[in-house]
C-alpha cells in the first residue's frame, strides 16, 4: 500500500487531478458557464472516481494508472449496485446519493486495513 | 536531457494533452462547446436519442425493470433486456447535475471511453513504454468519418462495451497480483450489462488467450486459471439476473445476432474497412507482420529489443479484435460495430511500427517515443478542428412539441406523426413518452404528387422490435408480444383511432412541400368538430381528437 497518510500525496495528486479536470472541461465547453463545468466534474468525480480509487489499493500501482482504472472500477461497482437496488424499488435519484458514499467507505476501508487490522489484534491484549 | 527525467511527469502530460485533444475535438465540437443545450441540437440518428431517452426514463421511474410503455406499444410488462449500464449511469449523472440526459449520455460515454483508452495503453505499457507512449495518439483514432459514426450517430453502448472488454483485458494483464480476480469477475460482470455483443467476444478471448498461454507455459496457466473461475464466480453471482434476460431475449430472437451481412446494417454506407485508416494502414501492415515476425524470430527480437515483455497480452488481443472484424462473414452482423473500435484495438500495431523503425537508437528512443508521441497526438486532432457540424436533425420547435406532449397527455395516448424531418429515425419520436404512430410517407407523398387530401391515412405503429416484445412468464421462461395476434390488430390503424395528431406547419425543412402539405391537412382535421388543437408553436400544431374511433 502506497498511501502515505501523514504526507497524504496520493490524495495531493487526487486534488491536482480534480483541478486539471475541471481546466480541461471548461476548455472542451469554453463556452459553458464555469459553475456548471465545476458540477459536472465534481459529479463524475463523485460518481465515477471517489468510490472507485479507495477499492484500487488492494493493487500496486502507479497513482496515474490507479486514477485511470478508479473511473472503470468505480463506474462499474456504483452502476452494478444501482442497477439492482433499482429493480428492488430503490429510487436513482437516492442511490446515486448514498451508493457511491457507501464504495468510498469501503475505500476507506482498504486505504486504512492495515491500521484497522493492527487496532482489532491490539484491543483483546488490552482488555 | 533533464526535461525527460521525470517519466511519470511526462506520461502525465501526454495523458492530460491525449485526454484535451480527445475531448475537444470529439464530445465538444459535437456539443458546440457547451454542456446544457435548450434541446438536443447535434442528434443525427435514432441512437442518439434512444440512449438518452432511456436514462430520462428511468430518472423518473427509478430504476430498469420494466421498459417504458411508450416504447412497448403499450404494454406494461415488457422486461428491460436492454443493457442498462449506461443508462443508469447517464440517469444518476443528471439527476445530481439536472443536466438534460440528452446532453450528459455523451459526456457520460466520452469519459468512459478515454478512460477505455488509457486503460488500454496501460495494457501496451506492460509490454514496453515506449511502445504505449507511441500506440496513444492512434487511438484518438480520427481517420475519416466511418469511425465516426460510432460518436456522431450514437453507437454508445458499443463504447461502453469497449471499455469493459479493455477493462477485463487489462484484469488478465494483472492476474498475477493478489485479489486480481476480484476485478476480473466485476468487470465482466460491468461488460454484461454495458453491450452483450462485446460480452460473447470476450469469452472467445478468455479461451483463446488461456490456450496459447497453456502452450506456452502451463504450470503459470493452471495458477492463473484458478484466478479466472474464481473471477467467473463473482461474474456469475453478479450478473445471473441479466444473463437469465439475456438469455431469454437475445438468444431466443436471431434478429440481431447469428445473421450473415456484408455491410452494416445501421450505416450501409460506412463499412470501416483497411482504406479507412488512409495512409496509417500503411502503419498498420507493417506492424502487424512485425508481429508475426516476432512470434517466428522471438530470440532475435529479444536481442535487438531487450525491454520488449513476450507474448504481450496486448498484441494478441489486437490480433483477436482484427479476426472478430471479419466474422461478419461467418454469421456474426455485430462484427461491423467491432470494426469502428480498431483504432484502439489496432493502436499497438501502428504503434509497433514506430517502434521498430526507431527500436536501435536504444538510448534517445525514449525521447524520440515522447515527441512522436505528443507531435502525433496534436496532428491527429487538428486535422479533426472544424469538421464536426453541432447542428443536428431536430429543431426547437419540434422538440418542445414532443416535451409538451410528454408532458401534457394521458399516459398511453397514441399520437400520430404527419411528416417531420424526424420520422425517418422514428425511435425519436419516444422522446414524446407517448406511443408513436407515424404516417405511411410513401402514401402520403403520393397524395401530395395528386394534389389530394385523403380522407384517411394508415397511422404505422413505431415501437421498439429488437427482441419482439418480450415478457416473463415465469423467471425462465419469456413470452413475445410481438408474435400475439392481440399486438398485430395494433400495427396499422385508422388516422381516426389517434388521440393527438403531431403536424409541422412551418419552419425551415428539407422538404418545403411536404410541411405545406401538412398545414392543409391541419387545417382539414380541424374542420371536424371533435378536432382541436391543443398546442401550437411557431413550427408545429398538436390537434386532439376527442372522439378516437369516429370517422367523418
Amino acid at each position: 500500500m502506497n498511501f502515505n497518510i501523514r504526507k497524504m500525496t496520493d490524495l495531493h495528486r487526487l486534488a491536482i487531478a480534480y483541478l486539471i479536470s475541471i481546466v480541461i472541461f471548461q476548455m472542451v465547453f469554453f463556452l459553458e458557464n464555469p459553475i456548471n463545468v465545476i458540477k459536472t466534474v465534481t459529479t463524475l468525480f463523485w460518481l465515477f472516481i471517489v468510490p472507485g480509487i479507495g477499492i484500487t489499493y488492494l493493487w500496486k500501482l502507479n497513482f496515474t494508472e490507479r486514477f485511470v482504472l478508479s473511473v472503470v472500477l468505480g463506474s462499474a461497482v456504483v452502476v452494478i449496485t444501482t442497477y439492482y437496488l433499482g429493480i428492488f424499488g430503490v429510487h436513482v435519484n437516492i442511490s446515486s446519493l448514498v451508493v457511491p458514499a457507501f464504495f468510498t467507505l469501503i475505500g476507506l476501508l482498504v486505504i486504512f486495513r492495515d491500521k484497522l487490522i493492527s487496532i482489532v489484534k491490539q484491543s483483546p491484549e488490552k482488555t | 536531457m533533464r526535461i525527460f527525467s521525470n517519466e511519470r511527469r511526462i506520461e502525465a502530460a501526454i495523458i492530460i494533452l491525449f485526454l484535451t485533444c480527445m475531448l475537444f475535438t470529439r464530445l465538444g465540437q459535437q456539443m458546440n462547446y457547451r454542456i446544457n443545450h435548450d434541446y438536443p441540437e447535434s442528434f443525427k440518428a435514432n441512437d442518439n436519442f434512444f440512449h438518452s431517452m432511456i436514462p430520462d426514463e428511468i430518472k423518473e421511474s427509478g430504476g430498469f425493470a420494466y421498459l417504458p410503455t411508450h416504447i412497448t406499444a403499450g404494454y406494461e410488462d415488457v422486461v428491460a433486456y436492454l443493457p442498462p449500464f449506461l443508462y443508469h449511469a447517464s440517469a444518476m449523472f443528471s439527476s445530481l447535475t439536472s443536466v438534460e440526459t440528452y446532453d450528459c449520455t455523451f459526456i457520460i460515454a466520452m469519459v468512459l471511453f478515454c478512460s477505455g483508452c488509457l486503460l488500454f495503453y496501460f495494457v501496451i505499457k506492460k509490454t514496453d513504454k515506449d511502445l504505449a507512449l507511441l500506440s496513444l495518439p492512434f487511438m484518438i483514432g480520427i481517420f475519416s468519418f466511418t469511425f465516426e459514426i460510432a460518436f456522431e450517430w450514437g453507437l454508445w453502448l458499443l463504447i461502453t462495451g469497449m471499455v469493459y472488454l479493455v477493462a477485463v483485458v487489462w484484469s488478465m494483464a494483472e492476474m498475477g497480483q493478489k485479489y486480481s480476480f476480484m476485478l476480473f469477475g466485476v468487470f465482466l460482470s460491468a461488460l454484461a450489462i454495458a453491450h452483450f455483443s462485446e460480452m460473447i467476444f470476450l469469452i472467445g478471448f478468455i479461451v483463446f488467450y488461456y490456450v496459447l498461454l497453456f502452450f506456452k507455459n502451463s504450470k503459470m496457466t493452471k495458477i492463473e486459471f484458478k484466478k479466472v473461475l474464481a473471477g467467473l464466480a463473482i461474474f456469475f453471482i453478479l450478473s445471473f439476473y441479466y444473463i437469465i434476460i439475456a438469455y431469454s431475449t437475445y438468444a431466443q430472437v436471431d434478429t440481431l445476432v447469428f445473421t450473415n451481412v456484408e455491410v452494416p446494417n445501421f450505416a450501409p454506407n460506412y463499412g470501416v474497412n483497411f482504406n479507412s485508416f488512409g495512409f496509417n494502414q500503411l502503419l498498420l501492415f507493417v506492424g502487424i507482420v512485425i508481429f508475426f515476425g516476432m512470434i517466428f524470430y522471438e530470440k532475435e527480437i529479444k536481442s535487438v529489443l531487450p525491454e520488449i515483455k513476450l507474448p504481450s497480452i496486448a498484441f494478441i488481443f489486437g490480433i483477436f479484435m482484427l479476426v472478430v472484424g471479419f466474422t461478419n462473414y461467418l454469421g456474426f452482423n455485430r462484427a461491423f460495430q467491432t470494426r469502428i473500435l480498431w483504432p484502439v484495438y489496432l493502436s499497438v500495431f501502428m504503434g509497433m511500427c514506430i517502434y521498430f523503425s526507431i527500436g536501435f537508437l536504444k538510448k534517445w528512443r525514449y525521447h524520440l517515443a515522447v515527441i512522436i508521441s505528443l507531435i502525433l497526438i496534436v496532428f491527429f486532432a487538428s486535422t479533426y478542428i472544424g469538421k464536426v457540424s453541432p447542428s443536428g436533425m431536430i429543431t426547437k420547435g419540434v422538440w418542445d412539441g414532443f416535451t409538451w406532449l410528454g408532458e401534457n397527455t394521458e399516459t398511453n395516448s397514441k399520437v400520430l406523426h404527419f411528416y417531420n424531418p424526424t420520422i425517418s429515425q422514428d425511435l425519436s419520436l419516444f422522446s414524446t413518452k407517448r406511443v408513436p404512430y407515424k404516417i405511411d410517407i410513401e402514401d402520403y407523398v403520393n397524395s401530395l404528387r395528386n394534389q389530394v387530401i385523403k380522407n384517411d391515412y394508415s397511422a404505422h405503429l413505431v415501437y421498439f422490435p429488437d427482441m419482439k416484445l418480450p415478457y416473463r412468464k415465469t423467471f425462465f421462461s419469456y413470452g413475445f408480444h410481438a408474435y400475439e395476434e392481440d399486438f398485430k390488430k395494433m400495427e396499422i390503424l385508422s388516422m381516426w383511432d389517434m388521440n393527438y395528431y403531431f403536424i409541422k406547419f412551418n419552419g425551415s425543412d428539407p422538404e418545403p412541400n411536404l410541411i405545406i402539405y401538412n398545414a392543409y391537412v391541419a387545417q382539414y382535421l380541424i374542420n371536424h368538430t371533435w378536432i382541436e388543437p391543443v398546442y401550437v408553436n411557431d413550427e408545429v400544431v398538436i390537434l386532439k381528437n376527442n372522439e378516437p374511433g369516429r370517422k367523418p
